[in-house]
């Protein structure tokens, strides 16, 4: 991707110098989005900021090693993503649940939607179950066009590949929850009997 | 029946068909009818309901939420730059050892050393039929020199011993294209740095 496309590229030159200001006024620019990302991600507010602050922290301490292969609105999401999964890890970890990705998809589904507050998180838990056996690449680009609702062709240009390889993403990533979900289906069947 | 068959509706599947507003009837006939498509139209359409389950999230961010991460930010140490791979080091970051180790020529040494360890019992045995080889390729080598000599004179070819020293004094010649390779290849491993690339991080 051509760095100069990016409207970050000159902000992000000085942040990776160490420039605080710089960063702060990335911060500002993407707080919103990375907020409601990650609020999508993760079904509660309170989550939602702290994913949104661990992300800008982390994106902060390895921007020295961002090349710009895509743009920096796009790193932020993946890095977004990517920690509000290691969160979902950790939590996992410990409370020693030995709850698999399976009843995680099934209580997700199983959650109606009047349990409003309680219901949502639960989605969101399945929601990232989900999200947890896809790629890096299928992620990014089922987030952005699920839970962004941006079409193929801004995820593609965001993400700097062509639109038809958005397609392939989407199309396995799908093919992959789709399993995810029939193999948590076959479980609870053998669960039941 | 609609006509439809199980990879119509599987490529209909991939394309996101059910995800879109709105089935189409004959694929949703198809699966009515079929209990594996209809297995995964069930599927597609409950991990679709995942997504669609998500409610608007609030716009406005809460206040200070910049000036929370930018105090993290300042405890936060930026990751050193990790130098882009093929990058040649200064000469004298490296003992030197690992300098001579790197050259090419050590590596070429190693391996030949490798191979001879490797194959030691081959060799010996053929060391120890050195007399007969060495006659037939002392006359291959003279069959092929002598007609380059003869511009030289009649009487070089004439002494098999002055033969054979000849055609040993033409082995260096064959050095020289390995010598040129090596040369190649050091022109090809000059690596820049990328624009915009540097070693340099903040202060």
């Amino acid at each position: 991707m051509d760095d100069r496309a990016d409207p970050d590229h000159d902000l992000v030159l000085r942040a990776r110098g160490g420039d605080e200001a710089a960063f702060r006024e990335l911060v500002e620019r993407h707080q919103e989005r990375i907020l409601r990302l990650a609020w999508r991600v993760a079904g509660s507010r309170t989550e939602a900021e702290e994913i949104a602050q661990d992300a800008f922290v982390r994106a902060w301490q390895a921007l020295p090693g961002f090349r710009g292969e895509a743009r920096f609105a796009t790193w932020m999401h993946r890095i977004t993503t990517r920690v509000a999964l290691d969160r979902r890890e950790a939590v996992r970890r410990r409370e020693r649940r030995e709850v698999g990705v399976e009843e995680e998809v099934l209580a997700g589904l199983a959650a109606t939607p009047e349990a409003a507050v309680e219901g949502d998180r639960i989605t969101a838990r399945a929601r990232v179950a989900l999200l947890a056996g896809l790629s890096e690449a299928q992620r990014t680009v089922v987030t952005l066009h699920y839970l962004e609702d941006r079409p193929v062709i801004e995820v593609a240009q965001a993400m700097g590949v062509p639109e038809n390889t958005v397609k392939t993403h989407l199309s396995r990533a799908r093919a992959a929850m789709r399993e995810a979900f029939l193999r948590a289906e076959a479980k609870h069947r053998g669960a039941v009997r | 029946m609609s006509g439809f068959d199980c990879t119509q509706f599987q490529r209909w599947l991939e394309a996101g068909g059910a995800m879109a507003e709105g089935n189409v009837p004959a694929e949703v006939a198809h699966a009515a009818g079929c209990p594996d498509c209809a297995a995964l139209l069930a599927a597609e359409r409950a991990v679709a309901a995942l997504f669609a389950r998500v409610e608007a999230a609030p716009a406005a961010v809460a206040p200070g939420f910049a000036d929370r991460v930018m105090a993290r930010v300042a405890l936060a140490p930026q990751s050193p730059v990790v130098a882009p791979a093929l990058v040649p080091l200064p000469a004298d970051a490296l003992p030197w050892w690992v300098r001579v180790a790197a050259r090419p020529e050590a590596v070429a040494a190693a391996l030949l050393a490798g191979l001879v360890v490797l194959l030691a019992p081959q060799l010996l045995g053929f060391a120890r039929s050195a007399p007969q080889w060495s006659g037939a390729a002392l006359s291959a080598i003279t069959t092929a020199v002598t007609p380059l000599l003869a511009p030289i004179g009649a009487h070089v070819g004439t002494d098999p011993l002055v033969r054979a020293g000849v055609a040993l004094a033409f082995l260096p010649l064959a050095a020289l294209p390995s010598y040129a390779l090596y040369l190649l290849g050091l022109q090809l491993s000059h690596v820049r740095l990328a624009p915009g690339v540097t070693q340099g991080r903040r202060a």
